[in-house]
C-alpha cells in the first residue's frame, strides 16, 4: 500500500463565525480514485483545503493515514491538492516552478514532470503568469501528476482545459495511477466525463454528506421508468422518486434506493421501460432543492 | 514510492533551510544584484557630475540607504502575502516557513549593513584621494561618516536593516492574514520594530536616516535585540495557524 | 459507452464473454491488461480488474504470471453451456412478450424460424 487513507469525524470547518462545512464523516480506502461532487458552494473545495492542512478543523477530527496533517511536516509533503487557481510562483519559468516543487516535495518526479510538459505542449520557458487559463490548469494538472504524493487532490482542475486536454489528463492519470498506486480524490462538475474512473462517489450538499457509496453500487441503485403515467405510477409506488418528467401521457420517473430487481423486471414485463440512471442525472436529481416540475 | 534521484537521497536539508536557500537565491539576486549593481554606479555618476561645480562634502553612497532600507523592506512584505501561500499550498508547513523567511530577514539585514559598509569604505578612499569631505552634513557636523567607528557603523547598520525586514515581514503576514482594514490598523504596531531601531539603536539626529550612526547606551541595545526578537515571535505567532485562502480563478 | 444498469464491471465481463462466443477471441488467445482496458475505455482499472477477477473465477480466463490474461481452453463451451440455460428465460420470453403486445401469434413466429433455415447450418458456420 502506498496511498493513504482518508478519513474525517465530525468534521466542521468554517469561514470566521460562517460554517461551511457541519460535522462530516468519510472513509476513503487508500489506493483508490475516490469522486467528491457537490453543487457550488456545497464545501468540496472547504473541505479538499481541510484535508491538505490549508484550513484548521473548527470542529470533530482530519486523519490521513491515521494522523491529524494540520503543521504535520512529513503528512503535509506527501500531501498534494492541486487547486483550480493554480499556486505556482507567478513571476518565474515553469521550469523553474518544477525544480520549486521538487524542493517542496520528496516524491516529486521531475523527469515525468518534463515529460508531461511535453505531452501537454507546454514551454519549460514560459513565465507562470503568462500561461493561458487552460495552460495553467494543464500546469496544475501535470503538479499533481509528477507530486506522487500518497494522497493527492484535484480540484476542479479541469477549467479552462479544452476536450483533448482533458481527456490527455484522465489518460495520464489513470497510466501513472496503475504503475505508482496511491490515493486520488477527483472533484469535478464535468461528471458524465470522469464517471467511470470513479471507485467511489461522496456527494457533498449544503455542507453535509449527501451520499458516500461505491461507484458499482450507485448504479444499481438508480432506474428510470418510461410509460403510461398510471402504469408508471404503480409500478414506482413503494420506491423513493427523486426525479419525474411529464410528456403528454407518458411519464418517465427517476427512482433511487435499494431496488427491487423483481419489481423491476415485473414493470419490464409490463412494458415500461427500465433504463439506467447516469451519475450526472442521479446527482442533479439528488441535490435539486427546487420542486419538482410536472408538466 | 517512485525512484527520484536528487530529491529522494538521504541527505536532504530539513525543510526550513530548503526553503531559506531559496528564499535566500530569490533574495539575492533582486537586493544585491539589482540594487547595488544599479545603485552604486548611478552614484559614482551622479558625484562626477556633481564635483564639476560644487565641492563634495557628503557621502554620496550614504543617499542609498533609503532605498537599502525600504526595498528589501516591500520585498520582506510581498514575499510575506505572496509565497506564504504558495509555500503551504505546495505541502510546506507554516513553521518550516516562518523559520526561513526570519532567517532571510537576517541574513539580508546583515548583508545589506556589509555590503553599503564596505561600499562606504571604498568611497572614503576614493574622498580621501580627491581631497573630499566625507561626511554627513545633515547632522550639522563636520565628522567623518565612520567618527564613531567602522564597527559601531556596520553594527548599527544592521540593526536598522534588519528591522526594516522583519517589519516588513510582519506587515506582509498581518495583511495576509487579517485583511486590508486591520493590517492598516495594525501599521503602527507591525511598522514598531523599525521605530524603535532608530529611537533606540542610533543617534539621536540620526532616526530613519542612517547617515550618523552611534549605538548609544547598552540598555538601548539591549531593548533593540529584545524588540527584533519580539516582532520575530510575532511574525512566528501569526504565521502559525493562519488559514491559507481559497483562491478563485 | 456503457449503457445500462449494470455495474461496468459486469459489462466488461459480458462484452469478453460475447468475444469468446462469437470467435472473436479464440482460446490461448491473450485478452487485453488491465491497464490497457483502463486506458483505452477510460474507466478505473479496479473496475478492468474486477471484471478479469470474474471471468478468471467462472474459469474463462487465466493468469499467465509476468505475461497476462489468456482465453482458458473450453472456455468457448463452458460459455455455451450456461448461456443456454439462460437462453430461453433471458432472451426468449421478452421477445415473446414484445410479440404479444403486437398480436403476432405463435404461428407467426415459428413460420420465421422456419423462413430462417437450418440453425444448426447457422452454427457451423462460425469458427
Amino acid at each position: 500500500m502506498n496511498g493513504y487513507p482518508v478519513r474525517t469525524e465530525g468534521l466542521g470547518m468554517s469561514y470566521g463565525r460562517t460554517p461551511a462545512l457541519h460535522s462530516i464523516s468519510l472513509d476513503l480506502a487508500p489506493d483508490r480514485i475516490h469522486g467528491l461532487l457537490g453543487r457550488n458552494a456545497a464545501g468540496k473545495t472547504t473541505l479538499l483545503s481541510g484535508l491538505a492542512a490549508l484550513r484548521p478543523a473548527s470542529a470533530g477530527t482530519i486523519l490521513i493515514g491515521g494522523q491529524d496533517p494540520f503543521e504535520n511536516e512529513r503528512l503535509m509533503e506527501h500531501i498534494c491538492l492541486i487547486r483550480e487557481s493554480g499556486d505556482f510562483i507567478p513571476d518565474r519559468r515553469l521550469s523553474s516552478n518544477l525544480r520549486y516543487l521538487q524542493l517542496a516535495r520528496p516524491t516529486f518526479d521531475l523527469d515525468y514532470a518534463e515529460s508531461l510538459l511535453e505531452a501537454f505542449r507546454l514551454d519549460p520557458r514560459k513565465r507562470a503568469q503568462t500561461l493561458s487559463r487552460g495552460q495553467a490548469s494543464a500546469f496544475g494538472a501535470i503538479a499533481g501528476l509528477a507530486s506522487r504524493a500518497p494522497l493527492t487532490m484535484f480540484d476542479e482542475v479541469h477549467l479552462g482545459m479544452d476536450a483533448p486536454s482533458r481527456q490527455r489528463f484522465y489518460d495520464e492519470l489513470l497510466k501513472d495511477f496503475v504503475e505508482h498506486p496511491r490515493t486520488i480524490i477527483l472533484s469535478s462538475h464535468l461528471i458524465s466525463e470522469v464517471e467511470h474512473l470513479l471507485e467511489t462517489v461522496t456527494i457533498l450538499h449544503d455542507g453535509n454528506v449527501l451520499l458516500a457509496d461505491e461507484a458499482d453500487a450507485l448504479r444499481t441503485r438508480g432506474a428510470t421508468l418510461t410509460g403510461p403515467s398510471a402504469l408508471v405510477d404503480q409500478h414506482a409506488d413503494g420506491q423513493t422518486v427523486v426525479g419525474l418528467r411529464d410528456l403528454g401521457p407518458t411519464r418517465q420517473v427517476t427512482v433511487f434506493g435499494d431496488l427491487d430487481e423483481e419489481s423491476l423486471r415485473s414493470a419490464q414485463a409490463d412494458g415500461i421501460q427500465v433504463g439506467s440512471v447516469p451519475l450526472q442525472d442521479l446527482f442533479i436529481h439528488l441535490t435539486n432543492d427546487e420542486p419538482r416540475e410536472g408538466s | 514510492m517512485s525512484a527520484v534521484a536528487a530529491s529522494d537521497t538521504p541527505t536532504r536539508a530539513p525543510q526550513w533551510l530548503r526553503v531559506y536557500r531559496h528564499l535566500a537565491r530569490a533574495y539575492g539576486s533582486m537586493v544585491f544584484i539589482w540594487f547595488w549593481a544599479i545603485a552604486l554606479p548611478v552614484v559614482a555618476i551622479v558625484l562626477f557630475i556633481v564635483s564639476r561645480n560644487v565641492a563634495v562634502e557628503v557621502s554620496g553612497v550614504s543617499f542609498t540607504f533609503h532605498g537599502a532600507l525600504w526595498f528589501p523592506f516591500s520585498l520582506a512584505i510581498i514575499v510575506a502575502t505572496t509565497y506564504l501561500p504558495i509555500h503551504v499550498a505546495n505541502g510546506m508547513t507554516r513553521r518550516s516557513f516562518s523559520g526561513a523567511a526570519l532567517a532571510a530577514n537576517v541574513t539580508v539585514g546583515v548583508g545589506s549593513a556589509l555590503m553599503a559598509t564596505a561600499a562606504l569604505l571604498v568611497e572614503e578612499r576614493i574622498y580621501d584621494a580627491l581631497g573630499w569631505l566625507h561626511a554627513d552634513t545633515f547632522a550639522g557636523n563636520v565628522l567623518g561618516v565612520f567618527h564613531d567607528g567602522v564597527l559601531t557603523y556596520f553594527v548599527g547598520l544592521a540593526f536598522l536593516f534588519t528591522a526594516g525586514q522583519l517589519s516588513g515581514s510582519l506587515v506582509g503576514v498581518v495583511y495576509y492574514r487579517y485583511g486590508g482594514w486591520v493590517g492598516t490598523l495594525l501599521l503602527p504596531v507591525t511598522l514598531a520594530p523599525l521605530a524603535a531601531i532608530g529611537f533606540l539603536a542610533l543617534d539621536q539626529d540620526s532616526q530613519w536616516t542612517p547617515w550618523d550612526i552611534s549605538l548609544s547606551t547598552t540598555w538601548g541595545d539591549a531593548l533593540a535585540v529584545l524588540i527584533l526578537l519580539a516582532s520575530a515571535v510575532a511574525f512566528h505567532l501569526v504565521a502559525r495557524n493562519t488559514p491559507i485562502a481559497t483562491r478563485k480563478a | 459507452m456503457f449503457e445500462g444498469r449494470e455495474p461496468i464491471y459486469h459489462q466488461i465481463a459480458e462484452a469478453i464473454r460475447g468475444e469468446i462466443l462469437s470467435g472473436a477471441l479464440a482460446e490461448e488467445d491473450q485478452v487485453m491488461s488491465t491497464t490497457q482496458y483502463a486506458t483505452t475505455y477510460r474507466i478505473n482499472p479496479a473496475t478492468a480488474a474486477k471484471a478479469f477477477a470474474e471471468l478468471v473465477d467462472e474459469g474463462v480466463l487465466y493468469k499467465r504470471r509476468g505475461v497476462g490474461m489468456f482465453v482458458a481452453p473450453g472456455a468457448a463451451a463452458r460459455l455455451r453451456a450456461t448461456r443456454r440455460a439462460a437462453f430461453f428465460t433471458e432472451r426468449m420470453d421478452p421477445v415473446i412478450r414484445e410479440a404479444a403486445l403486437l398480436g403476432l401469434s405463435t404461428e407467426d413466429l415459428t413460420a420465421y424460424l422456419a423462413s430462417q433455415g437450418d440453425l444448426e447450418q447457422t452454427t457451423k458456420e462460425r469458427p
